[in-house]
């Protein structure tokens, strides 16, 4: 059990106080750094004591025992205890191979003991890294698990995905567990808009990375067994440090402190600096950037047409743009003092100026108390993280405490109780094809402010009325003024959330123990959408859209374990136990139009209102058992099962049973040439896990929609009812997954530790939102349909390059691949596409019998029976009706490589990513380059001919184009295949130089220890296959989270954070 | 050591402790039914009226979801093209699909049975017309198209197709019977969106969609149809929609959220001024202005000019304006706009109707406040009073108080004046030509009366069109127009020339503003005209026959499988 080793020191530790002698000491790491928290344990028994802060441990002992030190991560040494008081111990470091790790339910286990593998990031990983998203903080620090932004705005939502996708229309986001019980990381949908989901957070956003003692990622189904159907996707284990005992501090109190502030900058486009707007080097107030050259020397005034005015040495001077607004309510009587002015024509930096790097400044507080009998810890974290966009910003506010205790009678209790406050809120910045939004919901301000040509006076021109309008270049008015956008619309989500955990186990006799655990999360959000009147995108009129959700998990857990020595050779470990979890939601709505007064957004002040609702309860229960047999600590058998009942699925198929076995074999004890100097340690082991996945609620059955508002001919508002075009299935079955994993864990020439997994996962049955033929008179369903296979491989290694003392160098590195590929998507379907369309020549996801999911597929340029390509007249491609298969999202590998280098007090860390292949749509970089305000090399002036013939006449192409046309009607408009770029990209993704302040130098302060830290996030990328100039980071999904790969509609600019950390403690 | 009775009192009271933490939520924590959703109702409580209301409502997204194709392919809207071959995608014809199937067929199916045990025989009339229409329609967009098999829900997930000629006949047989469901009293619906409850008036528009569908397969043999049809013009009175008071048109109103009731082509138009999204075409609009030596009055109703001039703007915003005309192009076409000068493009005229040529597929300039718009009729904008100022926004003209023309009574006489000239008989086709077209006049001209919002035929102040002399000289313009088309005169155009059905057709299409069924259909139907403006990149003339079957519908039913392209003609076009 997760603390009984802990009580078990706590407790006995109180009674060894009289009588014996007392040895003291210190325990430390080669280096001479005390280790808090080793065990010291009299050898046979299971009496003893850990150490303190400092590395202090005193216990009493008779003479003649023998001393256990031990400590994670480090070679236990034993010692016998003779006359000596004093017995300072160095622990050597790199014994891996005794480690205790966190499984299943909090089951710890020893390492060497699992037949499949379990990855830990420990704190120093995670706190200070100037993002408050902890599944940020992992990108790129475990195989297999794959992190992708969905933007880098502050608080954007992150998507995670572990050994693949498995599911085509399902989640395939992991299970949070958060100190043992399962945690809500979802993302509320509020504005159920496929587009605009990306401006919604995660919810596990609401954790504080600082106050985290450590995560384990199970991977594999093996591992996930006895979470049922929600651990299918992998589980990533969260232990607070409010929900720790497995590293108690000495008796007495310890505070530490950390505060840091952090720049969080925008990585821009290499914008070019001789050309404005216009189109074929004429000048014109457009929304391309294909006018005259800036400078007065080289372009001529017949190119501004009547838009000249005069010039100087620096500038052309043109007609105001404001002389053109076809609404000339906008601009008169207001601006009429612009009207008829000069306009200088030179290059504004309007997008540059338009963005402003923000601070993240985080504190967090983690006071710890230790007893004989339990702990107290509490912890505060506030953060306040300022996005580069105006306006984005996320708060929040972290409080929790927790503790343990032993009662008189035995029964150990803990528990954790945790609050969290997040506010985010983030202009809009739903999916853009260019100028506004692809969702007519909405309005986007990258989608306006990216292109901005460099002649057009962002931050000179005004951008509001005084009613309220936006105004801007154009003479259709045509684009929201992005500064417009900025002020007076926001996507915003508040979050007031409470979760905690309450435990009590009790030891029956040595060998028995019961325990229950009880956890709720209760997460209350509410969420805004609004728009002031008078935008130009989205409601004109002014909209203002409030949802208000509940969400509550419950989970109760019942286990009784059994632990004993069978015989000489064999220990058994065995478990059985019960959970039951529900999970209820509740979502209430309103959607308000047509604003009254200009800038007031609240209910009261909006003529129209309409109101949803959603509630939805799911129930999941299931029994389970797990036995571990150990024979000779060198091979060790675990077979697990477990049967879930789910209140989603029609009685006679709401259960099913799964099962897993497990082997592990440490080769190394028993083959003496795998125990040498080349080889020193070798495991081998095996798993086979199943899981089950049941359906979303309410799939069964058929509904019927009423629409209390359906239409108003004049005479008042009518109603209407009309069956739902999803058609329930009744006989809606569970899917299953099945997974193989084989690994090898080994250490080579007593500094490289290396290990191996490779895994084949299965689904069959899949639960799949079908897409119905509309002939049925339905558009969608829910089936079984369709088998899905993900292999992969995972490879973990580190080195202990130098470690001399004072100068330690290791590495540490990781690789990851995997091919998912679907076998069959249910009878006579051959393939679907499950994100929605955009426009015909941008890509879509698609589900394709014998491909990878995620497949895009896109109108492409057609061609004769020859393969070329085919033109018309005009000299332009000719696009297909019918989309065709444009790339594949999948990369095909990734890797991540640290150096850590550590030099006395002072230490360097740096994480290099890389991904290898899959390829990605972007907009961005096809209308950054298209409408010209970069310049990837294209001459300007040069004159284009396509390869391909005419299709009229059969001849090779010989029709001219521009530039102009070349990147605006081809690059960046032509068919989708054009879009498509190989997202192979490099990463220097984090560099950390700390400084721990020598304990000499704080011997006269309070500070127990000091350290400063100097980080940088994400400081070099490089999507090497991608136009240099445009700076596209592939680490982003304008869908936001969900199974959509590889598409970006203009999703800003990434982020680059750098940022000063100091921490002490007392 | 503790003893046996202090371990089992332990294990005793931890129980209890457990077991009463559970019991809290166990009940509900437990239940494995929870199968219903709370967030819709069932089908069991349905209402036939709301189901009859949201046929209605149906019927009016099918027919805007179908309208603006047949247009774009007549040259009545502008086309984007660039070809015929690519000018849609697969996914074209995904909504009406839809629509008809997934929406009318399965509303249809719940909501017959339960009317008729109620003996609401309105009810059921009107859902048998509406779902004819969407059946007719189909067919004539798209051909074979599943029926017999169709909206089974999961006893048929891969429903097969149905011959057109086939389809057509179950339609007829549907709609003959819905002209008896009228015949009897009966419970009015609450909802009458058409005819607020007046029966005889649905059996006059059943009499003309069956008039419709006789006509359209006039050349594909069928005995019984002339008899018919004959004996329905012969009591068309009763039979047919002769008068616009029996019109069937959808009627929107001017609510502009929850539910926004507005024509959606206002929406898209006026939501926000100066930012027009449709292109009008411009041969269409030069039928109206360039090609008479009469004043055709609808002009001012049906296009919103917003700048008085094509040519003074820059070639950016305009960009075939320095463009040659293509050699494909006769002289007599149409060319980027109406009065461009090939010979010295600098002596170009303009009088401000901005549009675009068919198969124009330049991106979009910022032009959103200069080129012409949609009007006040059908779809419920401003009149045109030759102000030439930019859309000011949605509280222009009607509101968006339009409508869609499904079976208007202009309509009726074309189609009986057509099917007298394919028989023969030119002087009664030229005496509904006549009727045709006032019919036409009187609908579009007292088209804001009709719609209680008479004033929206505005004259602002600086209008170039002066309210009296425009008012003063309607009846005379229209008279005069009715003359020079149609008239007795030997210089009518119907007396000068050796196309009397390819002006018969044409005049059609220009009554037919907002309705491209009937327009595509007829085109197919007679071959006429037979000189519209070719598309702008090519001289060929493969003009869609058919639409693809829609991509999800080919993807997802094995009993389906692609057209090879675009040029399947449907059962009637021979």
């Amino acid at each position: 059990m997760k603390y009984t080793r802990i009580f078990l020191v706590f407790l006995l530790s109180a009674g060894f106080a009289f009588g014996q002698r007392t040895v003291t000491g210190v325990v430390s790491d080669p280096d001479g750094l005390p280790l808090p928290g080793a065990t010291v344990i009299i050898d046979g028994t299971t009496s003893g004591v850990t150490t303190d802060f400092d590395g202090n441990y005193s216990i009493a002992v008779e003479e003649g025992v023998s001393l256990v030190f031990s400590f994670v991560g480090y070679e236990s040494q034993s010692v016998v205890v003779g006359s000596q008081n004093t017995l300072n111990i160095s622990l050597s470091e790199g014994n891996q191979l005794s480690e205790v790790v966190v499984t299943a339910l909090g089951l710890e286990r020893e390492a060497r003991s699992l037949g499949y593998a379990v990855t830990t990031v420990g704190s120093e990983e995670i706190e200070q890294k100037g993002v408050a998203d902890v599944a940020r903080t992992l990108t790129g620090k475990v195989a297999g698990v794959n992190i992708t932004n969905t933007t880098s705005t502050s608080g954007s939502g992150t998507n995670v995905i572990i050994r693949g996708m498995t599911s085509i229309t399902g989640s395939n986001q992991p299970l949070f567990v958060v100190d043992g019980v399962p945690f809500n990381s979802s993302t509320n949908g509020e504005s159920g808009s496929f587009w605009n989901g990306i401006t919604e957070s995660s919810r596990f956003l609401d954790l504080d990375p600082n106050s985290i003692e450590k995560v384990d990622v199970l991977k594999g189904l093996n591992a996930t067994v006895l979470y049922g159907q929600q651990g299918r996707n992998g589980v990533i284990l969260i232990t607070t440090k409010n929900g720790s005992g497995a590293r108690p501090s000495a008796k007495g109190t310890e505070v530490t402190v950390s505060h840091s502030t952090f720049v969080n900058e925008p990585v821009l486009p290499d914008y070019q600096n001789d050309y404005g707007g216009g189109f074929h080097q004429l000048f014109g107030f457009f929304f391309s950037n294909g006018g005259p050259n800036f400078d007065p020397a080289i372009n001529d005034p017949r190119q501004f047409g009547p838009y000249y005015l005069r010039e100087d040495a620096n500038n052309v001077y043109v007609k105001h743009p404001y002389d053109y607004i076809a609404n000339r309510s906008l601009v008169e009587p207001e601006f009429a003092d612009l009207v008829g002015t000069e306009y200088a024509y030179r290059n504004y930096r309007g997008v540059e100026n338009f963005f402003d790097p923000g601070l993240v400044n985080t504190t967090s507080l983690n006071l710890r108390s230790s007893g004989d009998n339990g702990f107290f810890n509490m912890s505060f974290g506030r953060t306040d993280d300022e996005g580069f966009t105006p306006n984005n910003r996320l708060r929040k506010t972290n409080f929790g405490i927790g503790g343990a205790a032993t009662l008189e009678n035995g029964i150990r209790i803990n528990g954790t109780l945790n609050y969290a406050n997040t506010d985010y809120t983030t202009p809009p910045i739903a999916a853009s094809l260019g100028s506004g939004s692809v969702s007519s919901y909405t309005s986007s301000i990258f989608g306006d402010v990216m292109y901005t040509p460099r002649s057009v006076d962002l931050m000179g021109l005004p951008y509001i009325t005084s009613d309220g309008r936006s105004i801007y270049y154009r003479s259709g008015n045509d684009i929201q003024n992005p500064r417009w956008t900025a002020e007076n619309a926001f996507d915003a989500e508040l979050i007031n959330r409470v979760f905690g955990t309450f435990g009590a186990a009790y030891d029956i006799n040595d060998n028995w123990t019961l325990a229950y655990k009880y956890g709720i999360d209760n997460t209350s959000q509410f969420s805004e959408h609004a728009q002031n009147k008078g935008g130009v995108d989205g409601n004109a009129t002014g909209i203002y859209v409030t949802s208000d959700e509940i969400r509550t998990i419950q989970n109760h857990s019942f286990t009784l374990s059994f632990n004993d020595q069978l015989d000489e050779d064999w220990s058994l470990t065995a478990l059985v136990g019960a959970d039951a979890n529900r999970e209820t939601y509740t979502g209430r709505g309103t959607t308000n139009e047509n604003q009254l007064v200009f800038g007031v957004l609240k209910p009261f002040n909006f003529v129209s209102q309409s109101a949803n609702s959603y509630d939805s309860e799911q129930n999941i229960y299931g029994a389970f058992a797990d036995l571990s047999f150990n024979y000779n600590d060198y091979l060790y058998l675990n077979v697990t099962g477990r049967q879930d009942w789910s209140s989603t699925m029609e009685a006679e198929n709401n259960s099913l049973f799964y099962k897993g076995a497990s082997l592990s074999f440490i080769a190394s004890d028993v083959i003496p040439a795998l125990s040498g100097d080349i080889v020193n340690y070798a495991k081998l082991r095996v798993g086979y896990g199943e899981s089950a996945g049941f359906a979303n609620p309410y799939r069964t059955r058929s509904l019927l929609s009423l629409n209390a508002k359906a239409f108003d001919p004049g005479s008042g508002v009518i109603q209407s009812n009309t069956t739902s075009n999803t058609l329930g299935n009744e006989a809606l079955e569970p899917e299953l997954l099945s997974e193989v994993e084989v690994g090898i864990d080994t250490r080579l020439f007593n500094f490289l530790n290396f290990n191996v997994s490779v895994y084949d996962k299965n689904t069959t049955n899949l639960i799949t939102t079908r897409t119905l033929p509309g002939s049925t008179g339905f558009t969608s369903t829910t089936v079984n349909a369709g088998k899905l296979n993900v292999k992969g491989v995972e490879v973990d290694w580190d080195a202990n390059l130098v470690n001399n003392g004072d100068l330690r160098w290791n590495l540490y590195g990781n690789f990851t691949a995997e091919e998912n590929l679907i076998e069959s998507l249910g009878e006579g379907v051959q393939e679907f596409t499950y994100t929605p369309v955009v426009s015909s020549s941008r890509p879509q996801n698609y589900a394709i019998v014998g491909y990878p999911l995620g497949m895009m597929k896109a109108n492409v340029r057609q061609t004769n029976d020859a393969g070329e390509f085919l033109i018309d007249d005009d000299g332009f491609y000719i696009e297909t009706t019918e989309p065709e298969l444009v790339g594949d999202p999948n990369p095909d590998w990734t890797a991540g490589l640290t150096n850590s280098i550590s030099w006395n007090g002072l230490s360097l860390d740096f994480t290099w990513q890389y991904r290898h292949g899959g390829d990605m749509f972007s907009q961005d970089a096809a209308t950054l380059v298209g409408r010209g305000v970069l310049n990837p090399g294209t001459v300007r002036e040069g004159l284009y001919v396509l390869d391909g013939v005419n299709k009229n006449t059969g001849q090779t192409n010989t029709t001219q184009i521009t530039a102009i046309n070349y990147g605006f009607d081809i690059f960046s408009f032509g068919p989708g295949e054009l879009q498509i770029f190989d997202a192979t990209t490099i990463r220097l993704s984090e560099v950390n130089l700390s400084y721990d302040f020598p304990r000499n130098l704080l011997e006269r302060t309070p500070f127990g220890s000091l350290t400063a830290t100097l980080t940088g996030i994400n400081l070099f990328y490089d999507a090497v296959n991608v136009p240099d100039v445009v700076n596209f980071d592939s680490n982003v999904l304008s869908t936001g989270v969900g199974n959509a790969m590889g598409l970006s509609f203009i999703t800003g600019p990434s982020s680059r954070r750098v940022g000063l950390t100091l921490k002490a403690t007392f | 050591m503790k003893t046996l009775n202090t371990l089992k009192n332990n294990i005793l009271r931890s129980i209890a402790v457990l077991a009463v933490l559970f019991s809290l939520n166990s009940c509900e924590t437990l239940e494995l039914e929870i199968l219903e959703s709370p967030n819709a109702l069932t089908p069991a409580s349905s209402d036939i009226d709301f189901y009859l209301n949201a046929m209605q409502l149906n019927m009016a997204s099918f027919f805007n979801g179908v309208k603006d194709e047949g247009m774009q392919l007549t040259r009545m809207s502008h086309l984007y093209g660039p070809f015929y071959e690519n000018a849609y995608s697969t996914t074209q014809m995904s909504g009406p699909w839809n629509s008809a199937y997934s929406n009318i067929f399965t509303d249809y199916n719940n909501m017959v049975p339960r009317a008729a045990e109620k003996g609401w025989e309105t009810h059921i009339g009107i859902a048998k017309f509406i779902k004819a229409y969407a059946m007719i329609t189909l067919v004539d967009y798209l051909g074979d198209v599943p029926y017999s098999q169709a909206a089974l829900g999961v006893e048929n997930l891969n429903p097969g197709l149905d011959s057109g000629a086939s389809i057509y006949d179950a339609a007829l047989a549907l709609i003959l019977e819905a002209k008896q469901h009228f015949s009897v009293p009966a419970q009015s619906p609450s909802n009458d969106l058409f005819y607020g409850g007046s029966r005889a008036n649905w059996s006059k528009a059943t009499g003309t969609l069956e008039l419709k569908l006789r006509l359209q397969r006039r050349n594909a043999a069928d005995s019984n149809d002339a008899t018919a049809i004959n004996a329905l013009i012969a009591g068309a009175a009763d039979n047919l929609i002769t008068t616009s008071s029996s019109d069937f048109q959808f009627k929107y109103g001017t609510l502009n959220a929850s539910p926004d009731s507005r024509h959606p082509a206002f929406v898209s138009n006026y939501e926000l001024a100066a930012d027009v999204n449709d292109y009008m075409s411009n041969a269409y609009m030069a039928e109206f202005v360039a090609q008479k030596d009469v004043v055709d009055v609808r002009a001012n109703y049906y296009f919103y000019r917003q700048d008085d001039d094509v040519t003074d703007n820059d070639d950016n915003e305009i960009p075939c304006g320095n463009e040659r005309r293509p050699s494909h192009y006769a002289l007599s076409d149409i060319f980027c706009y109406i009065g461009y000068n090939d010979v010295t493009p600098s002596e170009s005229t303009s009088n401000g109707y901005w549009g675009r040529d068919h198969g124009d597929n330049d991106g979009i300039p910022p032009d959103g406040g200069l080129r012409t718009a949609w009007g006040l009729y059908p779809i419920g904008g401003q009149f045109d009073d030759g102000s030439f100022t930019s859309t000011s926004g949605q509280d222009m003209g009607l509101k968006g108080a339009g409508i869609q023309p499904i079976l208007l009574s202009s309509y009726t006489h074309f189609m009986i004046a057509e099917w007298s000239l394919a028989n023969g008989d030119a002087e009664t086709a030229r005496q509904f030509l006549a009727s045709g077209l006032a019919e036409s006049f009187s609908k579009v001209t007292g088209f804001a009366a009709e719609m209680g919002a008479a004033g929206a035929v505005e004259f602002r102040s600086g209008a170039s069109v002066d309210e009296t002399a425009f008012l003063g000289s309607l009846t005379d313009n229209i008279n005069a127009y009715i003359d020079y088309v149609a008239g007795t005169g030997a210089t009518s155009l119907w007396n000068t020339t050796d196309d009397k059905m390819g002006l018969l057709v044409q005049e059609y299409f220009l009554a037919l503003w907002g309705n491209g069924v009937e327009a595509y259909n007829t085109f197919r139907r007679t071959d006429k005209p037979t000189d519209l403006q070719p598309l702008l990149k090519t001289a060929n003339n493969d003009m869609i026959q058919s639409f693809f079957y829609p991509r999800t519908e080919v993807d997802n039913n094995n009993q389906l499988t692609q057209k090879g392209d675009h040029l399947v003609k449907v059962f009637w076009d021979n």
